[in-house]
């Protein structure tokens, strides 16, 4: 018979190993499209013809375009690869109260048939309803204004882009109150290119091999319309082959800035002069190159604070051999690859990443990795590869990384020194609907599709497939809070988020444009652990004003709008 | 007692049996790593050197050497992953065999730092002076954050490899990497200076720039790292032990080149000769080919019909002028024609030679801004052109025509002022013109930067003499016998100078010396003659 305290002892630890049992063994997320009501295909995607387009996707977009508080999905489309004339209409689906989605893109008139790209979502009119722009291959992209009564029509509005664009992005970048657009774009493709592998065997063309188009920046004109002001403001001078875009200050001075993910070549940082121009200086801000030097094939960017300085933090996907870079902004302004000091450089060096985000996914109070991969060149088939004779070639699996938050190999004043205050632990086991497949994955979405406190994600496939994952993590007492900050009636794309607490400061943006080619649900979502109090939310604009919110309570979504807080 | 007895020796009988019959098995059984997408390899030469490297392995599965060499058979075509395994039983069947554990830490640096880690030390406990292996041990200790290790793996590489840039280059990304701006400064100083067209180090330099509040210098240097990075090639002998398993036609290419840039021209042009036919398009293969017969010495003729071939390509074939932009096409052309031009020189074709680099600069006029994708600055285009015309020059020199040559070196100069043998070149034809004025600058030009150059010395003092300036003259003999004990003109040269100066003694000296070099001199006698009578 036990002593009664070496029972409680027993008990204890009976608990204490249930409770890491139970960590370990429930899946971090859950795919549940078809549950959700999201068509799958029944059939392989068709077999490639190697022009470049087939590798590049398409993207995701979590938007609540009917504003009932619930997020619905824009999938962007493309035909398949040996029919390029068929129809392949974008798809919007609406998600109904019980949680599940049906597909109204014809009622919504959203259903665009070209070969679409990317997605940037915004309001672009200030009527408080979101209006959609794509990017299009071979086609000009096409933007679509809200009617604000659950449809949409076509305009043209003065965004005329006729390259390849791919990832595009709204922001306020001349701080006159109305969201400007950014596109993104590729290359001058020539369809007749014919190009081979390692060792003769037909393969995608490295993009290298064709011109690049210079990407394109409209300002809005504040009555409904747009100008191209890319000569004017500088940005036709360096046309780089550009896939993703995102915008926010990254030099500090509070003017917003866009970074380009280029592919292949230095990314470029267009810095914001203040007067409608912008300078290209991302060698000098260590955003154009990896530690060593060298350019990477850069595809999605993800932004978020990573190691607590209140100061962005930024992670491009790259191809296989690169590692997928991790830069991190030092006390001299200057951004510095931390890639291969926070533990998670090894892992992804064999694959491809494309969407990318930082999410808080276990409500820990540190921003977790999440990466979708799939090759543009052929490689070795992997295990478990199911989509297809030619697709198994380019199949990988996606990945996960959890924050630590600590390092282990080096002492606490090498932290300091190097900024690593975090280290990422490869998690993907533990995640198998979205780490399992082995498939070629391109745009990913993020936000708290089931309002349930914790942020889901959407996937979209390169045979035009959509992957819903409802994150399941368990996080006994991690508290969370959803910030939606607006200003003049719409979300405040590029404001930063501040949330004082008494264990410190936690950070995050109002970005919609990140990842790859995809669209993210605005509202700033904040982990938060067991930190149960918020002394003051704290938000600066993005027209560089500042405003201090009171405190609230935590698991809870708060709106704040600007101009009716503390300016400071 | 006698059964029980005979059961024990059956079943050690049988455990024997079973025991020498292992190897059998494990070699029936033995699993040799390839490539996933081998079924895919359409090129059959690869097919036969993968089969050839496989059955070797069957036959002798214990044999380092066998395994080490299929491991260099699918490195060498890009396929690191089934690399590894044959590394590593290499390595297990030669435990003290370094390059295995080598290769091994290399090709493990990334996906798996600290396997490489131990792979690289226990390679340097083998041979604890090959610099590549400390600089790759010092990239896996970065990678697992151990930067003072890394550090100290550096240092040692740099200490055996004083001239290798990347020591310099990690060292100081370590640094900026640890905010240590200024140590960071250091280190890529160095390594600029070790290789200039380096462009990784401008990218950390210009960060540094701005870290240190310096934007101007920051600006300067990322417009430098937009340029290609020239590399200064990682000395790594073992290397070739890779490339030498290539068959594909990029592996001999680039077997050609390399031969090519140790002047081993015989092999380069057998590399390339495995890549010639009609059915070749690579131009930059033919334009290397051209070269390295022409460097042979004895195969100009062959030289000159395959630059013939290449100009003819490049003038006609329509893939091949999709494939390159006008600038470079016109650039390789020129360079064609340059190289033509010293072939039809050098086996005695003057006129040909002349009409050559002359169709050579006429490419100078062609060209545009390059482009924002060409690889080649405006300094490339520079050097080249400025070399067309000092060849031209020479040709025009030795054919007699002083005053042509003159103004091609002279034009080389406008592209390049700084090329000191086209200083010298110009100062000697200005000689030969006997204008010793124009040739004066030039000879002090090449005296700034080359101070022992006994001939522009020589020259100068000779110069000097002319113009009465006997002290300077004095002055710049001396130099010439400082470096050159036996440099009879020079003695004889400062004799006369000390003859005008006044200074008889010392002449009468000079003049003796003269006399014990060279036993007979008449100048030299005649000159003592001539001081002994003035006595």
């Amino acid at each position: 018979m036990f002593t009664k305290p070496y029972a409680i002892t027993l008990i204890l630890i009976t608990l204490c190993l249930w409770t890491a049992q139970a960590e370990t063994d429930e899946p971090l997320f859950t795919e549940v499209t078809t549950a959700l009501g999201f068509p799958q295909p029944e059939t392989h995607w068709h077999a490639g013809t190697y022009a470049l387009p087939e590798v590049i996707g398409s993207g995701v977009a979590l938007l609540d375009y009917d504003n009932d508080d619930a997020l619905d999905v824009l999938h962007v489309r493309f035909p398949p690869p040996d029919e390029a004339d068929a129809p392949a209409p974008n798809r919007l689906f609406r998600q109904q109260p019980d949680g599940t989605f049906v597909d109204v893109t014809e009622s919504a008139g959203i259903g665009h048939e070209g070969y679409g790209q990317g997605v940037a979502i915004g309001d672009v009119d200030n009527d408080g309803d979101v209006d959609v722009y794509v990017t299009n291959y071979g086609d000009t992209d096409v933007f679509y204004r809200n009617n604000g009564d659950g449809t949409f029509v076509l305009q043209e509005a003065g965004l005329s882009n006729e390259a390849w664009g791919t990832s595009a992005t709204f922001a306020d970048y001349d701080r006159d109150g109305d969201l400007d657009l950014y596109v993104a774009n590729y290359v001058q493709f020539n369809p007749e290119a014919v190009c081979r592998g390692k060792h003769g065997a037909p393969d995608y063309c490295n993009p290298k091999i064709f011109e690049p188009a210079a990407d394109r920046l409209f300002r809005n004109n504040g009555d409904g319309t747009f100008a191209d002001v890319t000569q004017l403001a500088g940005i036709a001078a360096m046309p780089a082959r550009g896939l993703g875009v995102v915008c926010l200050d990254l030099t500090g001075d509070g003017w917003a800035d866009f970074y380009v993910a280029n592919d292949g070549e230095a990314n470029q940082l267009w810095v914001n002069q203040r007067d409608g121009t912008f300078a290209e200086e991302a060698i000098l801000y260590g955003l154009a190159f990896n530690a060593y030097g060298q350019p990477e094939g850069s595809m999605g960017i993800a932004v978020g604070d990573v190691n607590g300085d209140t100061r962005p933090d930024l992670l491009l996907t790259h191809l296989t051999g690169e590692t997928n870079t991790l830069y991190v902004v030092s006390t001299y302004s200057v951004f510095v690859d931390m890639t291969e000091m926070t533990g998670f450089a090894g892992r992804d060096l064999p694959f491809t990443g494309f969407g990318c985000g930082f999410v808080d996914f276990d409500n820990d109070a540190d921003l977790d990795i999440a990466v979708v991969n799939g090759r543009v060149k052929r490689g070795p088939v992997l295990k478990g590869a199911n989509t297809g004779e030619f697709w198994n070639f380019y199949a990988e699996p996606n990945l996960l990384f959890q924050n630590n938050g600590q390092r282990s190999a080096i002492g606490s004043q090498e932290r300091k020194e190097t900024l690593s205050t975090v280290h990422f632990t490869d998690v993907s086991s533990r995640a198998p609907d979205f780490t399992g497949r082995v498939e070629v994955s391109r745009g990913m979405a993020f936000g708290d599709v089931d309002r349930d406190g914790d942020i889901d994600m959407v996937v979209s496939g390169l045979d035009n497939r959509l992957r819903f994952f409802r994150n399941d993590a368990p996080s006994p007492q991690h508290n969370w809070l959803s910030v939606q900050a607006i200003t003049q009636g719409r979300d405040a794309l590029g404001a930063q988020v501040t949330l004082r607490t008494d264990s410190g400061a936690l950070t995050g943006y109002v970005l919609s444009g990140t990842s790859y080619l995809s669209s993210s649900e605005p509202s700033v979502h904040f982990g938060l652990g067991s930190i149960g109090t918020i002394q003051s939310i704290e938000v600066h604009w993005q027209d560089g004003t500042r405003e201090k919110f009171p405190g609230t309570s935590t698991n809870r979504r708060v709106k704040v709008y600007q101009g009716k807080g503390v300016s400071f | 007692m006698r059964n029980e007895f005979f059961h024990v020796l059956l079943l050690l009988g049988f455990f024997h049996l079973v025991l020498i019959s292992i190897p059998l098995f494990a070699r029936a059984d033995i699993d040799i790593p390839e490539p996933a997408d081998l079924g895919l390899v359409e090129e059959k030469l690869l097919l036969k050197a993968i089969e050839a490297a496989q059955g070797k392995v069957r036959r002798s599965p214990d044999d380092a050497e066998v395994w080490g060499q299929l491991g260099h058979v699918y490195l060498s075509h890009g396929w690191e992953v089934p690399a590894i395994p044959c590394y590593r039983q290499a390595s297990r069947f030669a435990p003290d065999e370094f390059k295995w554990f080598y290769f091994l830490g290399r090709l493990t640096k990334q996906r798996q730092p600290e396997d490489a880690v131990k792979h690289l030390s226990r390679a340097l406990t083998l041979d604890s002076e090959y610099a590549p292996a400390h600089l790759y041990l010092a990239s896996a200790l970065r990678i697992l954050g151990e930067f003072d290790e890394a550090q100290q793996h550096l240092e040692r590489a740099k200490q055996l490899q004083p001239n290798n840039p990347f020591s310099e280059l990690w060292l100081g990304e370590i640094a900026l990497a640890r905010q240590q701006v200024k140590l960071a400064r250091t280190h890529l100083e160095r390594a600029l200076r070790l290789n200039p067209g380096q462009s990784e180090a401008h990218v950390l330099m210009a960060q540094v720039a701005i870290a240190l509040g310096d934007k101007q210098l920051a600006k300067k240097h990322a417009q430098v790292a937009r340029n290609p990075s020239q590399y200064g090639e990682l000395i790594d002998p073992l290397w070739w032990d890779v490339l030498k398993a290539g068959v594909t036609a990029p592996l001999y290419a680039e077997r050609g080149r390399r031969y090519m840039s140790e002047g081993d021209y015989a092999r380069a042009v057998a590399e390339f000769e495995s890549l010639i036919s009609d059915a070749q398009k690579d131009i930059k293969v033919w334009f290397d080919y051209g070269v390295s017969l022409l460097y042979t010495g004895t195969r100009h003729h062959e030289a000159l019909e395959v630059l013939e071939h290449l100009l003819s390509l490049l003038d006609k074939d329509i893939e091949v002028q999709k494939e390159r932009s006008a600038d470079e096409i016109a650039y390789l052309k020129a360079q064609a024609y340059n190289y033509m031009g010293q072939i039809y020189y050098e086996t005695g074709q003057t006129a040909a030679a002349i009409r050559a680099c002359r169709v050579a600069l006429q490419f100078k006029e062609n060209k545009t801004d390059g482009g924002s994708h060409s690889q080649l600055t405006s300094s490339d285009y520079d050097t080249f052109f400025s070399n067309v015309h000092a060849n031209l020059a020479m040709v025009y020199e030795n054919t007699g025509q002083l005053g042509e040559a003159i103004r091609h070196y002279q034009d080389a100069l406008d592209h390049v002022p700084s090329q000191l043998s086209v200083h010298r070149d110009l100062a000697g034809a200005y000689w030969k013109k006997r204008n010793y004025t124009a040739a004066e600058p030039h000879y002090k030009q090449v005296i700034t930067h080359a101070a022992t150059d006994v001939q522009a010395i020589y020259r100068l003092g000779l110069i000097s003499l002319m113009k009465e300036d006997y002290l300077e003259a004095v002055s710049l003999f001396k130099k010439v016998i400082a470096i050159e004990a036996t440099h009879v003109r020079a003695y004889g040269a400062l004799g006369v100078a000390y003859q005008e100066l006044g200074n008889i003694p010392e002449a009468i000296g000079i003049f003796e010396r003269v006399l014990e070099l060279e036993p007979g001199n008449k100048v030299a006698l005649d000159k003592l003659r001539e001081l002994h009578e003035s006595k």
